[in-house]
Parts: structure tokens; C-alpha cells; sequence
């Protein structure tokens, strides 16, 4: 709760700061929020401003801990990457970077609630800001047609979620999802109580962009900036699946037979989509887009092991490991084509002969995203498969395994083209985000040749 | 009396929201949609909590429809803004509506709806002391959230809307 607090009065802070124009100032002071809301997550006593007996609806609990230490950890290198977007033309820094910090209020509250009040208002806080930040680049028309498209989607998904959690609360009479699990059989047999975990589900997976809910996500990736981009992979994929894993991995986790199959096949038609579809993709945030609707595929097999922690630290290292190659990507791509978002394949044709420590920290990101030996990626999937092989899904492992399988062949064409294509590609000379390039490359290697480092610092949170 | 009340509200709210969706000329849909608006809080009064009621028709009926009503006139909407064959379009959306109408007939109408009993119902339950109490006292800490969720659209509208350097006014 604390955290929440600071992150909402720094982004107070941020707009009255944007009134001195100084980009790097509120920066400055939009890491130093972040890192103090990230401080205040471990030392800071959660209930420091609110009566002791007060139900804040919100719990700070190891599960929301993690998660809400990835968000905000991934969120300050973000808005590191943010510097030439904020620099741009018609660019409004201040506002950005303010609405940035208060979308990150709704990602905490996605990881902490308890009660469907305040798992609504998280997800409406990060929704409503993520589709201004989606439409933040205003001179650009895929900036606009993405804002406007998320707009429109996110609301009906939203409106799927209020409508199923109307339906829980006629067929229950509560709000509280720990009461709501505790509730009485009569009730969670009624239609109204299955149709409401139907219509949340559904509307969370779309949230997600789990396939078949994933048309909206493409096209919004695609168009936003590339900042905004790398914002939604990382931190909104990690806030909406700690929502999905805290509403059905762990409260609903009772009535399983409500909603298993759904996610089974929503994760089986995500492995297929995404992989498959990422294959005739020619640009690279398009591939990037799809890349990460199979990564949902290979989250959602936590969701559907049910085996508690071992699941939740496999999907918190996996999702560490995506967020690392994630930002590798971007910084890559930052330094290399700026604030550019139509950036094809064939345009990274022969980028090594002008910069190869870029071309390797890239290809470091692809590889891990693949899931190759010796790094992180391959860990990540490792920690996922193993409950499900322990909890007999086999099928689904067959189809991760052979989905692996295609994505490697997509992942390859970047590294293919970056090293041995012949080309001139037109390349910036900027080296800002290299440092963040190194970083995550070396995690990415940290996590592949010694995951137990990883692992335990997960665990011991 | 209140049970015919439900039905001749209800069957208005459903009416006039198959209307908002069947009406060509765009102003027809946001009067209906207004008309839909009517009929909830008519809902709302019978149900008891006559300070959402109000609210509804000041907010919504009042306020967002008038926008609403404003911007499809500023935008000066055109017949021929649809062109293209919409077969397809209007295949699928019936399908969707079907299915989805099918789900909820098939799962709710055998459905156990809980009945308050009358003993322990509060009538006072909707009204304003009532209603702040709740959301001061149990929803303080969403109650105050919510306020990040409308400065956040705010900043937002402001950012996205302002006119910058070089920009006509309309």
C-alpha cells in the first residue's frame, strides 16, 4: 500500500515538474519515485498511513511481492529506454512519464487485491493509461489508430470482466474473493456462478492476448511507440498475469472444473497462433507481437499445473527472462533505428559490421526467447514444462515442445540477417542504452548458467 | 404492482437498446440510448437506491448523452460513411449475439437466484448516509484509487487533445 502511495504522489510530482521542461530532471524523478516505491515494497511497513483494523481490499502478500517487485524493477529500465521518445517532436515528456507512474498504481493493485473493487479499478487504472500512453507519439497515424483500436477492445474486455463478476456477485452475494471461495456449494452450482468465472476468464485472457482473444494485440504493438511497446510486453503482460494467477491459480483454484478446460484450450490455441503466425511477419515489433502471444501460451501452462509455488516461481522466472530479453531487444533497436516503429527484417540485414556488440546482445535476446541452451529462455521453459510433465499434460508438452520447434525458426531470421546477410543497413551511431543492453544480456546468461541464483532470490521473496 | 412495473421497464430498457443498435441515423440511437438510461434508473427507484437513480440520469443521461449528442453533430456524420459490402460484418454479429444470448437463456433461466428475505432487508440500504458509509468507511482505499484512474484519463484527454504549434483550430 505504501508503494501505491508513492507511486501515485511521484506522478503528482511529475506533472508539476513538467512545468520547468526539463526532460532529464523528471526523468531522474520518475527512477527515483520507482525506486523508492520498489524500497518501500521490502522495508516500508505496508500500512504506515492507514488505521491498523482498515480492510484496504489490497494485500501485499509474498505472491504480490514478487510480482510487484518484477513490475517496478523491469518499469525504472523502461523509462531509462524513454529518453530520445521524450525528446521527440510533439512528445509530451512530463505527461508521459506521469501517466507512465499511475498505470503502474493499477499493475500493483493487479498483483495485491483481494475483493473484485479493487481488481477493477487496477485493471481500469493500467487499461485507461496504457491507451493514452499507446497513443503518446500524436503526429503518427499507426500511433493514433493503436490508441484508439486498444481503446475499443480493452473496453469490451473490461465490460466482459464487469459483466462476469456482476454474474458472481448475483449467484454469491459476495465480493470478497476469499469469501466467494469459501461460499457455499448451492451456490457455485447455479448457472449464474458459472457463467461469471466464464465471462472474467474470458475477459482476462484478453487482457492477456491469449489466443483466440489476440486479434487487438498485433496491431496495437505494431503501432505504439516502441517504448509503449516494451512497456505493455513486459510490465503489463507480468501485471495481467498475476491478476489471472491470483483470481484463478489461487482463489478459484477450488473450482477448477470451471474453467481448466477454457484455459487448456486458450493455451494450446496461443502456442499454435502465435508461432505460427510470427512466421510471415516482416516487421519486427509485428514478429515481436506474436513472439509474446506464444509466450502467453507457455505462461498459461502455470495457471493450468495448479501446483502452487513450484508453478508461481516458474512463471515469475519466466517472466523475468522475457522481461530481460524484452528490454535487450528494445535498447538494441533503440540505439539502432531511434524512435523509428516500422522497422522491417531486412533492414537488420548486415547490422553486425557496424555495430557488433548490439548484434550480439540481440542475438543473446532471440536465442532466449527461443528457449536455447545457456540462457535464461531455456531455464524459463525448463521450470514450466517440469510440472506439467509431473502433472501429466502431456499432450500440451508435445505441442510447447513442437511450437519451440517453428518459434526457433522465426527467431533465427533476425540473427540471420544481423550477421550473415550482406547489407548496408542504415544504422544511428547513438550507443545511450547500451549499458541496459549489457545488463539484461548478462542476466539473460546469469539465468541460463546458474538459475538457482535467480531462483532462490525468487524464492526467498 | 412493482413486479408489472419490473416488466414494463424491462421490456422498455431492452427495446430501446435493440434500437440504439437497429437505428440508421446515429441521433435516434443516442436519444434511445437516453431512453435506455431512463429505464435503468427507473430500475434503480424501484430497487430501492434512489441516489444512484439520480446520479444515473444526471451523469449519464444527462451530461455524457448530451456530449454524445454534441460530438455525432460536430461530426456531421454522412449516410455514406458505411461503404462496402457489410454481409459478412452483420452475419458474424448476429452469430455472436446468438451464441452469446444462448449461453445466458441456457445457464441462467434454470439458475437458483438468491431472494432477499424480507425480515432482514434494509430499505434504507440505498440511501445516502448508507451509501457514504460504505464507501468512506469498508471502500475508502479503492474509493481514493479511483481518483489516480480519473486524473490519469484526465492528464490524458489534456495530452492527447491540446492543439500544438502549427495546428489549425478545426
Amino acid at each position: 500500500m505504501l508503494s501505491i502511495t508513492i507511486l501515485s504522489v511521484s506522478g503528482l510530482v511529475l506533472l508539476f515538474v513538467g512545468f520547468l521542461n526539463k526532460i532529464s530532471l523528471s526523468r531522474s524523478l520518475a527512477v527515483a519515485g520507482l525506486g523508492l516505491a520498489l524500497v518501500a515494497l521490502f522495508y516500508g511497513n505496508q500500512n504506515v498511513l492507514i488505521p491498523a483494523d482498515m480492510d484496504t481490499q489490497l494485500s501485499f502478500d509474498g505472491f504480490a511481492l514478487k510480482f510487484s517487485a518484477l513490475i517496478l524493477v523491469f518499469a525504472i529500465f523502461i523509462v531509462f529506454l524513454s529518453g530520445q521518445f521524450l525528446r521527440k517532436e510533439f512528445v509530451q515528456s512530463a505527461e508521459f512519464l506521469a501517466v507512465t507512474t499511475f498505470s503502474l498504481v493499477g499493475a500493483l493493485m493487479l498483483t495485491s487485491f483481494t475483493h473484485m473493487i479493487t481488481l477493477f479499478v487496477g485493471l481500469e487504472t493500467l487499461g485507461i493509461s496504457l491507451y493514452i500512453l499507446a497513443g503518446t507519439d500524436k503526429k503518427s497515424n499507426a500511433s493514433n489508430e493503436a490508441s484508439l483500436k486498444y481503446l475499443l477492445m480493452g473496453a469490451f474486455a473490461t465490460g466482459l470482466i464487469l459483466f462476469g463478476m456482476a454474474m458472481i456477485y448475483g449467484a454469491t452475494g459476495l465480493l470478497d474473493f476469499q469469501a466467494i471461495a469459501k461460499s457455499s456449494k448451492d451456490s457455485l452450482d447455479s448457472g449464474l456462478f458459472q457463467i461469471g468465472v466464464f465471462f472474467l476468464l474470458i475477459g482476462l485472457l484478453f487482457k492477456v492476448s491469449a489466443a483466440p482473444f489476440h486479434f487487438w494485440s498485433p496491431d496495437v504493438y505494431e503501432g505504439s511507440p516502441n517504448v509503449v511497446m516494451a512497456f505493455m510486453a513486459v510490465v503489463v503482460k507480468i501485471a495481467s498475469f498475476a491478476a489471472l494467477f491470483r483470481v484463478f491459480g489461487h482463489y478459484f483454484s477450488g473450482f477448477s472444473f470451471l474453467w481448466w478446460d477454457i484455459v487448456y484450450y486458450a493455451c494450446l490455441a496461443s502456442l499454435i497462433a502465435g508461432n505460427f503466425l510470427a512466421l510471415i511477419q516482416k516487421t519486427v515489433k509485428r514478429q515481436l507481437a506474436f513472439s509474446s502471444i506464444s509466450q502467453t501460451g507457455y505462461l498459461l501452462f502455470a495457471i493450468l499445473v495448479m501446483k502452487g509455488n513450484m508453478a508461481l516461481d516458474g512463471l515469475v522466472f519466466y517472466l523475468f527472462v522475457y522481461g530481460c530479453s524484452i528490454l535487450v531487444a528494445f535498447s538494441v533497436i533503440t540505439d539502432w533505428f531511434g524512435t523509428r516503429s516500422d522497422i522491417t527484417l531486412d533492414e537488420l540485414k548486415g547490422a553486425s559490421k557496424k555495430d557488433d556488440f548490439g548484434a550480439f546482445a540481440l542475438t543473446l535476446a532471440y536465442l532466449s526467447m527461443a528457449g536455447i541452451p545457456i540462457t535464461g529462455g531455456f531455464i524459463g521453459k525448463l521450470f514450466l514444462f517440469s510440472p506439467a510433465m509431473e502433472a501429466g499434460l502431456v499432450q500440451l508438452l508435445i505441442a510447447g515442445i513442437l511450437s519451440s520447434v517453428v518459434g526457433a525458426a522465426y527467431y533465427f531470421r533476425p540473427i540471420i540477417h544481423v550477421w550473415f546477410s550482406a547489407g548496408q543497413p542504415v544504422i544511428e551511431k547513438e550507443r545511450n542504452h547500451q549499458w541496459i543492453a549489457f545488463l539484461g544480456g548478462a542476466m539473460l546468461l546469469v539465468s541460463g548458467l546458474f538459475p538457482d541464483t535467480i531462483s532462490r532470490l525468487i524464492a526467498m521473496m | 404492482m412493482v413486479l408489472n412495473l419490473f416488466y414494463f421497464l424491462s421490456f422498455l430498457a431492452i427495446l430501446s437498446a435493440i434500437m440504439v443498435v437497429v437505428s440508421k441515423n446515429p441521433i435516434h440511437s443516442v436519444l434511445y440510448l437516453i431512453l435506455t438510461f431512463f429505464t435503468l434508473s427507473g430500475h434503480y427507484f424501484t430497487l430501492n437506491a434512489q441516489f444512484i437513480g439520480v446520479v444515473n440520469l444526471i451523469v449519464y443521461a444527462g451530461a455524457i448523452m448530451v456530449l454524445f449528442l454534441f460530438t455525432i453533430m460536430f461530426l456531421n456524420l454522412k449516410d455514406d460513411a458505411f461503404t462496402g459490402s457489410r454481409v459478412w460484418f452483420n452475419l458474424s454479429a448476429v452469430l455472436l449475439v446468438l451464441v452469446f444470448a444462448g449461453i445466458l437463456v441456457v445457464k441462467i433461466i434454470p439458475a437458483q437466484i438468491g431472494v432477499a428475505s424480507e425480515m432482514e432487508f434494509n430499505s434504507q440500504i440505498g440511501m445516502v448516509e448508507n451509501l457514504g458509509t460504505t464507501l468512506f468507511q469498508h471502500f475508502l482505499v479503492p474509493f481514493e484509487l479511483v481518483s489516480v484512474l480519473f486524473l490519469s484519463a484526465m492528464v490524458g484527454a489534456v495530452m492527447l487533445g491540446r492543439r500544438e504549434k502549427g495546428e489549425k483550430n478545426f
